[in-house]
């Protein structure tokens, strides 16, 4: 594995279930297009992603966060939840009709909050930890 | 549609793919690779808002723009053996 933490993305499903597993790197994950193909083709089931920020930092997202929530809104059609988590914060976002803000209720707990830290902070992901879930 | 398409495009030609609204459409007609960016969003957007995909009903407001969106050029492989181009959202996180 890496030498250093690095951002981790899932895609979850309605109930906050990891669906979708990847790894980026140290500041970022770079687009993909089997990535793309993956989570377009299960695009029904899929309600959000949560992805990493391994730091010591407030949840909030960069402005290459919200480029591509909003292009995945616009493929899917439909409006969706943005979990950002970080070593001390997990913190989901939605549109409201002018930013991303920070949802105070979201509807279900992120099931893999503490997961998605862990393999950040390992540098990679281990899918034998990931049980519910299939790669990308 | 796409392979009705590859029996009657030339090697400087590819079949474009768009998705928009929960749904992915194939152009009718082939396109030229060597289209800029801006060019094939044009093109994508264009045949949205007028209807023209098959598989995806008209959208008057379709936007196609960086850094929301990009321009997937695939070469033929994996048993396809025709180009594809895919406007789609790109997927990348910071």
């Amino acid at each position: 594995m890496g030498s250093g933490p690095i951002e981790i993305e899932v895609a979850f499903g309605f109930v906050g279930e990891s669906i979708l597993w990847r790894g980026g790197n140290e500041g970022c994950i770079q687009d993909g297009f089997e990535w793309w193909q993956k989570v377009f083709s299960q695009r029904t089931l899929i309600a959000g992603t949560a992805h990493s920020h391994p730091w010591n930092v407030p949840a909030c997202p960069s402005s290459r966060d919200e480029a591509t929530f909003a292009g995945w809104e616009s493929t899917f059609g439909r409006r969706m939840l943005w979990w950002i988590v970080t070593l001390t914060e997990a913190q989901c976002f939605q549109w409201n009709g002018s930013v991303y803000a920070p949802l105070d209720n979201p509807p279900f707990v992120l099931q893999d909050a503490d997961l998605l830290r862990t393999l950040s902070l390992d540098g990679g992901i281990d899918y034998g930890k990931c049980t519910r879930t299939s790669n990308a | 549609m796409e392979n009705a398409l590859a029996q009657v495009m030339r090697e400087d030609q590819g079949v474009l793919l768009i998705t928009w609204n929960g749904y992915m459409g194939t152009l009718p007609d082939p396109i030229p690779l060597n289209l800029s960016d801006d060019d094939t969003f044009r093109i994508a957007e264009e045949a949205v808002r007028n209807g023209d995909v098959p598989g995806i009903p008209a959208d008057p407001n379709v936007r196609f723009r960086k850094p929301t969106f990009l321009v997937d050029q695939i070469p033929p492989g994996n048993g396809i053996t025709y180009a594809r181009v895919f406007v789609r959202n790109d997927s990348a996180l910071g």
